[in-house]
Formats: structure tokens, sequence, C-alpha cells
């Protein structure tokens, strides 16, 4: 399922003015057309850190390789759309193998309601996926916002107007990442867009597994905030504030006892363009999982606890370097309680 | 030939190693009185040559005139063995513990001090002299010369110092095997001032004893109640001393003669003074007065003493007084209460020091409106009174109580509360000891010849009443109290007459089921619940599986074992509970090998009835037990790999399936503590007086077992968490803060101090009272703590689990940890307890009600209950009756399954107080609960539960309050499975019509056979003259089942719904969007 790397790419593809650069296929001025499109990436974190990791890695090592690459078909006939999309990725989270995987990352049919509004049916991201880290500038991953994600079964329903933007979704039986229950999942976002400063908000339910799984009910609120202070330099916002039901308990295949754990991330970041080609961004980030909390109630003492105790804070430095159009070079660096020291990634789009 | 050249021939031929000189020792002195260290004896060499101990020369004590103990060095070897003696010198052997000063006196006379130094590894190699004592000794296999004769077991040297008289021809003396009291000179009391002088007193040297004469001016004697006054103290006694400054005669009547708790006789007025503010009695401490007889006269002159809190004479030897031989009967004088004594039953006491009293049958009968006599009751059983750093008064006796039996301070107060402090005032204040003398053997009473021989007919019970017997009031120290240098004082009452039963009325007699009312309304059923401790019942010696821990803490022998496991399965079978929660079972998990098995497999041999007729009665099957498996080690299965917890005994369930069935289970890991180990100034490890450590800080609760059951018949859940927490008898890390131990490197474990009662680790419980109280916050429906809390009713875990009115501080123990995780906070430093959890003490309301006092432990001379059974508020309208059964903590030890210090054990491997029967079965009273159900009753979303017996199910049908039923009108039921899709066979289901018989009918029980075990809807309803009767029909889901099998089996747990239901929201975008009123997050579970 969805890797955090395409998140990064999600927004990059959709908010980098000039890198939606798909291969057209086949197209006519009336806007229906077939177009291919992907990306080829090459990179990974390096010096991950055992004390720091929470799940992002399935083992702390010199290098873990993040090397990912995507293609999709995306078209429009009159007012039908259409998207398929497969990812080729490393299973490299906590629990994982770290060996690649073929996947279906999209697989929609859409109907433009008008040129603002439109639907999509099948799988794809959830609505709150669009906007889950629309004020983090960084390329990596920084905070990452527990919202559902790409989910099979979904309805979803997405309007830009001039200023407001609002989405929603729905989704039968949603599923985590790594294939558990979760129950229907509702999510949505209302955002203002301007150019010298953008809000949106967005919201999630979901319903539980009902024993399942370990995942019960959960809600979440996320925020994103851009703002434009100078014409090279913007900063940025993005939280989330999530209550999350989980089990704390097993009896054979059976999950129990659920109990709800508050999770709280924020991330400050700012982005300098330096030229046309270099941008300078910079974050800082506060990630508090009720989980990590040994005093919390529901710790799960079962296990030791964590060595940066139930918060983790750190900041970032990096850089993008654009030698070309569609070609993206990335490095990061991290100080703090960060469960990697840099990150370097070159992407190449078509 | 001389006399000692024969000796010379006779032990050269006996003993290889005989030589010259050795017949030139003799035995020159000896000191003994009831303080074994200043005995001693002389030996001086009166030969012309230096005399060298080898091991052929050895000394002897003569004990008791019964043992001869050589006495050894601390290697073990002869303890004169390479001592020296010059000519005419004399060597002073004395006991070990004889002070610096007393052998620098003997020194500087000119003795060779020899100490004995003995060897700790063998006993009784120590001079230990103590006035029965003997001396002697030995030339290889000879005795060459011996003081006090060999065979006199009597306290034959008082006080006494012994001198060898010279011979007659003015020569030393010969060496002799025999003691010839003549050939002595008796001092006495006894002096010290000739040790180490080897010079030998004249051989018509007189005796110098001190020799009282009475006077014969009358008024310079005093009668006892002139010395005893009427305060505490005798007026004799100036303030701040222990004794008078010159002696005084005193005369009185011999009333009694006895030698507990201190040997001597009683001296009472010629006639009543007629002032009850003084006693008419006093004690004369001797052990010289074998010839006196009670009635005859005695003057006596003595110091007046207060010694431990008694005003008492002393006579070290018959020369202390004058004798009249009469014969005056002294009757008994019955203890009265006066309001003089402002309450104070110590004082009441006081005035009766010393006297024959008789305990009446109302010692206040100043209160004739009061219709409850006040009497003295039992609080301690007889059994063995284990005082600490006791001085002497080590043994076997009961203790009795003013008016009631002792309460525990914090059972009915709060603990450190003032009314708690004042409890233990009142506790000390009203206790009397109830002594025997001669010293009871700990398997008989010499007052009380019908227990004696028939124990079971005859038994004595706590808060039994003490009626005319009679004795002699005595006050003595009994034992330190901990933290403290003082000792307790108590009053004893030495028992002078024969008792039989009708001097102890048994206020609770024995009954052979408990009091527990379980009487229900019409259509509804009770279930009783109780909770027993099984007193280590281990059977992993005798077959059973073993345990991880190593330890057997039960039965001793395959006797002992069958005779508890008797006791054990009568007193379950005696309290037919439906549900039982048990402690100290062995942890040897859950195989078929286990203790729990084994028990329920005994309890259920009984229960042989099969026909359905038979449902109800005493021994019908459906009375069988199983017990409840927790596949601890989860391999999915039950076996002896599933041991709980890290203790070698464990808490245990077992049910009957055809009243309940399980839901769910779970064992809630308890908190433990992980404090430092208690070091002293330097930082050493104190180990306590075995040698162990004295606190490690590593402590531990058992673990709890949690089980949920459905109520058959009904869709009620009821929640057991049967608990175990740490004991109150070894210590945890909070003990020793504050305790200053400088460097010390050892330190009695005994001494901590208790200053609110609660015993040790007291916070350590709250910790576990914690735990388990959050954790069973999140268990839907009703919930039961029961077990041995180990604490008091009103102490603190107690108070925590309940409520805490009076809003005391409570303060958990500090490092508590849930595995790795700190309970509190992540520093250990303890929390403050502000929340309670609501559960009620029902055994405490219901007596409560009923006027009475629960109590379900007897500790020491005090009862309480430490068995408890909490409520969760929601179950109070269903309880029935709740009660204490005092089948076990109310009856002597002597009782119980044990052998050891029994007596003769007879040919069948029993000792004579054991009996197959229920009582002493444990040492805690079992606490039962009886609760009322009716069918149909359900929690919300809780399918009834309808277990099948023979393919029958009855599905009840609550009639709705407001229907009301008329003769003639049809009950119908129709059940559909709610799972299609399972397809199931329902062929053979019979759903029948009931004809209503009788207007006063609100319950229908439908008999529906053949339903396939699922979930279904059902639907019952009335139906009058074909048409339903509005507002009869009813709806509900009932499951229905198999029953839970009578082999334990791991229960799977089904969800618990607390994992939401699938769907987000209720009302999909709507609820989305009202999400986005962002105000409202969640709130969360738990607080």
């Amino acid at each position: 399922m969805l890797n955090k790397s395409t998140i990064a790419i999600a927004i990059v593809t959709m908010f980098s003015a000039g890198s939606v650069s798909a291969v057209m296929l086949d197209g006519d001025s009336q806007g229906d057309h077939v177009r291919l499109y992907g990306e080829v990436g090459v990179g990974g974190h390096f010096d991950t850190h055992p004390d720091y990791n929470h799940d992002e890695f399935y083992d702390t090592k010199g290098y873990v390789d993040d090397s990912f690459a995507t293609m999709g078909v995306e078209g429009q006939r009159e007012q039908f759309t259409y998207r398929l999309e497969l990812d080729y990725q490393r299973r490299n989270w906590l629990g994982g193998d770290g060996e690649f995987e073929l996947a279906i990352d999209k697989l929609y049919v859409g109907y433009r309601l008008t040129d603002q509004q439109w639907i999509e049916l099948g799988l794809t991201d959830t609505a709150f996926d669009d906007y889950d880290h629309f004020g983090d500038f960084t390329f990596n991953k920084s905070v990452e916002t527990g919202e559902a994600g790409d989910q099979e079964n979904t309805v979803k329903y997405q309007a830009e107007f001039e200023n407001l933007i609002f989405g929603t979704s729905y989704s039968y039986d949603g599923e985590h990442k790594s294939g558990a229950l979760q129950g229907d999942i509702i999510n949505g976002y209302v955002g203002w867009m301007s150019d010298l400063l953008s809000v949106v908000v967005g919201l999630e339910t979901r319903g539980g597994s009902n024993g399942v799984s370990k995942y019960g009910e959960q809600e979440q609120i996320g925020l994103g905030v851009r703002l434009k202070l100078m014409p090279e330099l913007s900063i940025g916002f993005n939280g989330f504030l999530e209550d999350e039901d989980l089990s704390t308990r097993k009896s054979g295949d059976v999950h129990l006892d659920y109990q709800t754990f508050r999770n709280i991330g924020m991330t400050v970041s700012a982005k300098y363009d330096l030229t046309e080609r270099w941008e300078l961004i910079s974050s800082v980030n506060h990630e508090e999982y009720e989980g990590w909390d040994l005093i919390g109630p529901n710790y799960d003492y079962s296990e030791l606890p964590a060595e940066y105790g139930k918060e983790r804070r750190w900041a970032s430095l990096g850089f993008n370097y654009r030698p070309a159009r569609d070609i993206v070079l990335s490095l990061e660096g991290r100080v703090g309680e960060a469960p990697e020291a840099a990150y370097a990634y070159a992407r190449m789009y078509f | 030939m001389k006399k000692s050249f024969l000796s010379l021939a006779i032990a050269s031929t006996i003993s290889m190693g005989a030589f010259a000189g050795v017949e030139d020792l003799l035995i020159t002195e000896m000191t003994q009185s009831s303080d074994a260290n200043v005995g001693t004896v002389e030996i001086t060499n009166t030969g012309p040559d230096a005399f060298t101990f080898t091991d052929e020369v050895a000394a002897y004590q003569r004990s008791g005139g019964k043992y001869d103990n050589q006495l050894l060095n601390a290697e073990a070897k002869p303890l004169l063995s390479g001592y020296t003696l010059a000519p005419s010198a004399s060597i002073v052997v004395v006991n070990s513990r004889a002070s610096e000063e007393f052998r620098d006196a003997i020194a500087t006379q000119g003795g060779t001090v020899v100490i004995s130094t003995y060897d700790s590894s063998n006993k009784y190699n120590n001079l230990f002299m103590t006035s029965d004592d003997g001396f002697f000794l030995k030339n290889g296999d000879t005795v060459i010369d011996r003081v006090g004769a060999a065979n006199d077991t009597s306290k034959w040297a008082p006080n006494t110092t012994l001198r060898r008289k010279k011979a007659a021809d003015g020569n030393n003396p010969a060496q002799s095997g025999t003691f010839d009291a003549t050939k002595w000179q008796n001092i006495l009391p006894m002096r010290f001032d000739d040790l180490g002088k080897s010079e030998l007193p004249a051989a018509d040297a007189e005796d110098i004893m001190d020799i009282f004469t009475c006077p014969t001016d009358k008024n310079e004697i005093m009668s006892p109640s002139e010395v005893q006054g009427s305060g505490f103290t005798s007026p004799l006694v100036a303030a701040g001393e222990t004794e008078s400054a010159e002696k005084v005669a005193v005369e009185g009547i011999i009333s009694a003669k006895v030698s507990i708790p201190n040997e001597g006789f009683y001296l009472r007025n010629f006639a009543s003074d007629n002032d009850p503010e003084t006693s008419d009695g006093i004690f004369v401490s001797s052990s010289a007065a074998g010839g006196l007889k009670v009635g005859q006269t005695v003057c006596i002159g003595s110091k007046v003493a207060e010694f431990e809190g008694q005003t008492q004479l002393s006579a070290d030897t018959a020369f202390s007084w004058n004798v009249t031989d009469t014969n005056i009967v002294t009757e008994p004088t019955d203890i009265q209460v006066l309001s003089s004594d402002n309450g104070s039953f110590d004082k009441t006491l006081e005035r009766y020091e010393g006297m024959l009293v008789n305990l009446p049958e109302d010692l206040d009968p100043s209160t004739p409106s009061d219709e409850a006599k006040e009497d003295m009751r039992i609080t301690r059983s007889f059994s063995y009174n284990y005082l600490l750093s006791s001085k002497g008064h080590n043994r076997n006796n009961m203790v009795a109580a003013y008016k009631r039996p002792n309460l525990q301070p914090n059972h009915l107060y709060v603990a450190g509360s003032p009314e708690s402090k004042a409890a233990y005032e009142q506790n000390n204040d009203y206790r009397l000891v109830i002594e025997s003398s001669p010293r009871s053997n700990g398997t008989e009473l010499p007052y009380y010849a019908g227990f004696n021989s028939d124990p079971h007919t005859n038994y004595i019970r706590i808060d039994d009443s003490l009626v005319n017997a009679q004795g002699v009031i005595s006050q003595y120290e009994t034992e330190l109290i901990p933290g403290t240098d003082k000792f307790d004082q108590d009053y004893s009452l030495t028992i002078t007459n024969q008792l039989t039963s009708d001097n102890f009325i048994h206020n609770l007699p024995r009954t052979d089921k408990p009091d527990l009312k379980d009487t229900v309304a019409d259509d509804d059923f009770a279930i009783r619940i109780s909770s027993q401790n099984l007193f280590n019942f281990f059977n992993s010696p005798f077959g059973g599986d073993n345990n991880n821990f190593g330890q057997s803490r039960g039965a001793d022998s395959y006797d002992e074992y069958i005779n508890q496991r008797t006791k054990l399965v009568e007193i379950i079978r005696a309290q037919d509970a439906d549900v039982m929660a048990l402690m100290e079972i062995e942890n040897n998990g859950f195989g078929d090998d286990s203790a729990i098995a084994e028990i329920v497999n005994q309890v259920n041999i009984q229960y042989v009835d099969e026909r359905a007729q038979d449902y109800n009665g005493p021994n019908s099957t459906e009375n069988r037990y199983v017990f409840v498996g927790f596949d601890n080690n989860g391999n999915q299965m039950l076996d002896n790999l599933d041991a709980i917890g890290s203790d070698a005994i464990a808490t245990g369930i077992i049910y009957r399936p055809s009243k309940m069935s399980i839901e769910r289970t779970r064992v809630i890991p308890m908190p433990q503590q992980k404090a430092p180990t208690t070091v002293n100034d330097l930082g050493e490890v104190i180990k306590d007086q075995n040698q162990e450590i004295l606190e490690n800080g590593q402590n531990y609760h058992r673990d709890a077992l949690v089980v949920t059951f459905i109520v058959n018949q009904t869709g009620k859940r009821l929640t057991l968490a049967v608990n175990h927490l740490k004991s109150k008898g070894s210590t945890c890390w909070e003990e020793w803060q504050g305790v200053e131990f400088g460097e010390a490197t050892t330190w009695n474990n005994r001494t901590a101090p208790d200053l609110d009662y609660q015993g040790s680790c007291a916070e350590f419980r709250v910790a576990g009272a914690v735990h388990l109280g959050e954790e069973m916050e999140d268990v839907l429906g009703d919930k039961i703590i029961l077990g041995d809390l180990n604490a008091y009713g009103k102490e603190d875990p107690v108070l925590v689990l309940t409520e805490n009115p009076r809003n005391k501080t409570i303060v958990t123990a500090s490092h508590t940890f849930l595995g790795p995780k700190p309970q509190f906070n992540e520093d250990g430093s303890p929390a403050i307890i502000t929340k309670t959890y609501g559960y009620i003490d029902i055994v405490g309301e219901k007596f409560k009600e009923k006027g009475k006092t629960p109590w379900s432990y007897s500790f020491s001379d005090e009862i309480g209950s430490l068995d408890h059974i909490l409520i969760s508020p929601s179950l109070k309208d269903r309880v029935i009756d709740a009660t204490d059964w005092h089948v076990n903590a109310a009856e002597t030890g002597l009782y119980d399954y044990q052998n050891r210090f029994k007596g003769n054990i007879d040919g069948t491997g029993t000792h004579k107080f054991y009996k197959g029967d229920i009582y002493r079965a444990s040492d805690h009273d079992p606490a039962l609960i009886t609760l009322s159900y009716k069918p149909g009753d359900a929690d919300a979303n809780v399918p009834l539960n309808l277990p099948k017996l023979r393919k029958l199910i009855k599905v009840p049908y609550q009639i709705p309050t407001g229907i009301s039923a008329q003769v003639g009108d049809v009950a119908t039921v129709s059940m559909s499975p709610e799972d299609d899709e399972q397809r199931l066979d329902l062929t053979q289901m019979v759903l029948p019509n009931v004809v209503i018989s009788n207007d006063t009918t609100a319950m229908v029980n439908f008999e529906v056979f053949g339903a396939p075990s699922a979930i279904y809807n059902v639907t019952v309803s009335l139906q009058r003259d074909g048409q339903l009767v509005e507002g009869s029909q009813q709806k509900f889901v009932a499951k229905v089942s198999n029953r839970d099998t009578l082999i334990a089996d791991i229960v799977e747990e089904e969800i618990d719904h607390t994992g939401g239901d699938g769907s987000a929201g209720s009302a999909g975008f709507i609820s989305l969007l009202s999400l986005f009123g962002l105000a409202a997050m969640r709130r969360r579970l738990r607080k």
C-alpha cells in the first residue's frame, strides 16, 4: 500500500508548478486525453538510529534504501476520468523486510461534475490524504500524519473553487497499510488557498475493526498552513491531533480491551528559493504518542520504554536542486531525536 | 594403700591416659541461682605438683539431675584441656555470658577464670547453672569428684554458694564421686567473695543462712492489701524505685500455689479489708515453696518489689518465711468492674492482682438495664503465644478479653486514626491471658479434662464466654513493642479449678453450614459465591505436578496430605457455592495433576445422582465443579507449565457449569516492588537474625485471576477478580525507611516500626489495589473483587477499593513496576492516591445490618477480616445475604491436619485432634455472598445464555409488568437463527406453547427441545383468544450452546465491543460534517 515517500511525490506532483509533465499519449482540445506518467527515484536514509526508530525502518543500519518507481496512466473522456498507477517500492518500514514489491497504488474511475468538482470511485487517496502534509515543505517525510492514506472501495468527492477547496471521502472496510482492518473511514478537508496564505483543515474518523485487528475507532484533526513571507521565503505549519483506539490485549486471534491513545504531531518548516534551481528547506518537529508514555495508563509494559521517552523532537536542514526540468536531487540532514541522520535522493519524473 | 593410689590404679586400668596429680583435683566451690550468668564452679589443685588438663580429665555439668553435658570450648574440645593449675591454685569456670566485672572480681581474688566458651554447633556444652544443676569431673570414664546429687531434679541450690569443707582431721578432703551435702558449707543467699581463693573452710564451719523470724508484735506485720495499696504500685516502693528500701513482714494465708506465669505462691489477707480499691492478695516469687500447702498461714520477710508491673514479694529460700500449718479455705472473689475504674479494665484487674478470683457471668452487674452480660470472651484460642523478645513467657495458653473478643484496631477504624489507636489501647486494656499451672504440654489443658479426653465435643472457640473459671491474677511483661525498647504488660489468670463445658459458653457455636440466606422471589434463583483460603494445599510431593519454585509449604507426609485434602473437600462441599475463589493453592499449573484439579476431582466424587429429578439434591451431578484454567504460557494447552506469577502458591477459581458459563478469562499481572536493598550507614547489606538479607527491596503480590461469567438463563455478566495481596508478615522497602541502622550489619526482621498497625507492606498493597481497581474499570458489567487482601476492613488498600470518606492521605509504595513500566512515577517516588473505586464491602455492610462484626482471621489475640467480598454498586440490589463463616479462624490450630506438636500419632497417621470434618480445614474463614437473578435478566448487548442439557433449553419469558396474564392465555415462543448462512438443521426443534394456568404468572419458561447451538432472535408473547395481547411481545437475542464442560478448557475470548463496530460514525457524511464542529474531540475511554 502507500509508502510514505509516495506522499512526498504526491505533494510534489500536485504543487510543484510545471512538474506535471506527463507523456501525452493522446489528447484533444476538449480535454479528453490519455497520459502516461511516472517517476524513478534512487536514494534512501543514511545512518538510521535504533534508539529513535519508532516504526520508520525495518532495520537500523548505515543505509536503508528507499528507491522507488511508479508508473501510471490517467485519462479523461468527456466527463469521465480514470487512473491506474503502479508502484515499485521497498518494504522498508518496521515489520517489513526491505525487499521490493510491486503494488497497484491507484485504480479508479471518476466523473467531473463541473470544472471545479469531481468524484472518484475505486482505489485512490482518501480526501485528507491529499493535504495531510500541506504545511510541510520538506522533501523527505517529517512528522507523519496517521490518516488513512490510499484506500480501496472509496468514494471521494473534491472541489476546487477560486480560493475554497473542499473534499471528502468514504472508504468501506478501510485497511491499515499492513492490511489490517480498520473499519469504514470517512475523512475530508476544507481549505482556503491564496498566494499569500493557505490553510487546510483535515478531519478523519474510522469505525474500528471490532476485535479483528488492533485498530479500533479513531478521530483525527489536522491543520496545514502556508504563509509566503517574501517572494523567496515561505513558512509552513503542519500538525495533527489524534485519538486512536488500539487493542491492549489479545486472546487467540481476538483483539480486546481497546483503549484510546492521544497522539500529537507538529512541524514548522520553511522554504527559501535561492535560485530557480536551488531551494533550502528546514523544519523543526515534535511528535508525541501516548503509547510511548511510560507513565501513561495504557503503556504496553511487556516492552522496555523507547530511548526518546514519550516524545520525539528533531530538526532538519536540506536542499533540493533541480539541474533540469523534472529532475530533483535532494539532500537533508537531521539533528535531534530523529530516526536517521540524513536523506539523499535523486528523482526523475516523466 | 592410700585412697588416692587406689583411685589412680583404677583410673589407669580403665583409661589409658591417667597420670599423676589428677587425684589432687578437687571441686571446692559452686555458686548457682536462677541467673546462669553468675553460676560458677571452682576447681583447686590440692597437690604438690602443677597439673595440666588433658582431654582425659573433663568437666561435665549434670543438668537438672538428668543429663550429663560435657563442657566444651569453641573448638569443640574439652573445656579445661591445656589449662595448668599450679599447686594450691584454683580455676573458676564461668558461663560464657558472665560479665567482665564479675570475672575481674574472681581474678582479683586469685582465681584463674575459665570462660565456658562452648561450641555453638553442639547443644548444651556451656556451663549453665540455674539452681537445679550439678557438676562433676571425670577422669577417663570415672567420675572422680562431684557437687550436686546425681539424680536430684529439684531446685536444690536456689541462690546458693557451696564451699567444700576440710576433712575432720584438718586435711584437704578426698575426692568423691558422690555428693554428700554435709561436706559442704551452705551459704544463702549466694556470695562470691571466696571464689578463686583456694583455702577451704573448716570441717565444722557453720552454714550461713539468712533466716527470717516473724515479729511478735502484730503491729509490725502487714497484710497483703496494705502492701498492695490502692494504686498500680505499692505505697512501700518509692517513686522511681523498683523495690522497697527495707524488708517488711507480711502475713497471710496461701490461696494458691502455681508455677505459671512465675513460680511461687499467693498470700491473701486473713480478712478482707473491705476496700475494693486494694487487692487482698499478693504474689510471693519463690522456687523454694515446694513444701508449702494451700491453706497454710505464712509470715514472710521480704522487700516489696515492682516487677514487670506486678507488686510482689520474694523468697529465695524457705528460711525467708515462718509457716503455721493451718488449713483455711480461700473462696475466690468475683471480679467486678467498678465505676471508679473509669472504664479501664487494667484498673479493674489491678484491684485483684495477687488474688484468687472467679470470672462471673456478669462482670458489671451495675448495669441491670443493659441486657447484655459483660463477661470474658476468648479472643485467642488455645495455641502457642509466639511472643517476640519474650521474657521467658513463651508457651501454649489462651487469651480472653473483657466483653468481646479483641477486634484488630483497623478493622472498624481507619488505620492511623485516633479511633484505631484507641481501639489498640482498649485491646491492650481488656486483655487477660488465661494460663494453666503446670504449663501445658501444648496438647492438654491441665484445667479441662473434658477437652483432653474428647476435644471434638469439648471444643473452645474464639468468642466463647469463659465463666466461673477460678484462679489467681498476675501481671508480667510479655513482649517487646516493635520499634521501641518497651515491653507490653499483661494481666493473667492462672486457672486453679477444673473446668467443664459449662464454663465455656459458645456464643458462636459450631455450625455445619454457613448461616447464609438464599431465599429468592418466585421465579428467581440464587447464585452463591464464596472465597476460601486452602491453607497451602500442595499436592506435588504426593503425585501431583511439580511446581517451578522448589517449595512445598503444605503437608509433610502422605497421611497429612490426605487429612488436609479431606478437610478441604468437606469445607468446600459445605459451602455449596456456585463459584468459589481459592487462595493458597499450589502454583503448579492447570494440568490433570495440578493441585486445583485434584481438589475439584475430590469434591466432585460426591456428586453422583444423575437423574433430572435429583437436580436440586445435595448429590446431584449438577453440583459438579470445574476449575478455570489459564493458558498462561500461551501454548494452547492447559498444563503444568501454566503457573501464574512468581510465588509457590497461587489463587484459583472453581465453578459449576450448571450455573454459569465463562465469557472471558485473564490474568492481571500485579505490580512488583523493585526497590534498593536496605543497607547500613556504610552501605553494607544488612542481614536479619536468620542470616537472610533483611530487605532486598524485591516484593511481589500474587497475580489476580479475573473471570467474567455469564449467569446461565440470563445475559448478566458477573466478573470475579480473585486476589491474594502481599502479606503483612515480611517487610517491604518502606518498613525500614527512617530506621537508624548506624553501622549494624544484622537487624531483627521483626522490629520494623508499625505505628498504624497495618503490618508490613501496607503501601505495597495500596499499589496493588490501585492497579487492580484501574484494570477492573474497563471490565463491563457486575464485578466482585474477592479474596485475601491481607488488609483489614479500614486499611488503606480496602479504602482505595471502596471509599475514603475521611480523605485519609493514602500513599503507595515506592519503586513499583508493571513489567519494566514504573507504576506511578518514573523516578520511583510514591503516589498519593485520591481516587477510590467505589466497591462495597458487602460482608461488612450486611453484618452491620445484623448488628454484628465480620471477621475471618485470628492473629495473635486479635480478630478481623482479611478475606473480603467487594462488590460493584451495580450488584447491590441483587444481594440477598453475605457472611463470614467462623468455621476455621475461631478454632484452635490443634484441629488442623498437621501432625507437628499434636502429641502421639496413632496407627492411621493421625493425631487425636484430627477429624475428617470441616472445622479448622484452613486458618481463614470463608466469606460468602448470595445474589438473586431472574431468568431473562440481561446486560445491554449481551444475549441470554441458554445452555443445553440433553438438547433441552429453557427460554425465559418475563411477562412485562403492566400485562396481567389470564388463565387460558397462551404464551408462544419463536426462535430464528441470527445468522442465516449457518443453514442450521431446525427440524428437531420443538417450540412449545404454554397455556397460562394461574392469573399471577409473571414468568414463563419454555422448554425448547432440539435447538442447535447458535445465536437466535427470540420472540415471545401472550396470545388471548388467538390475538396477540398488546404490549406482551418481547424480543431478545439468545445464545444457545452446550454447557461449559467439566473438563477445564481454554476459553478463547470473544470480541469485547470496545474496538468499534466497523462503521465510522452513525450516519456517515453527516457524522463527518459534525466533525467540523472542532470542539468535540471524543472523550477518551479512560480518564
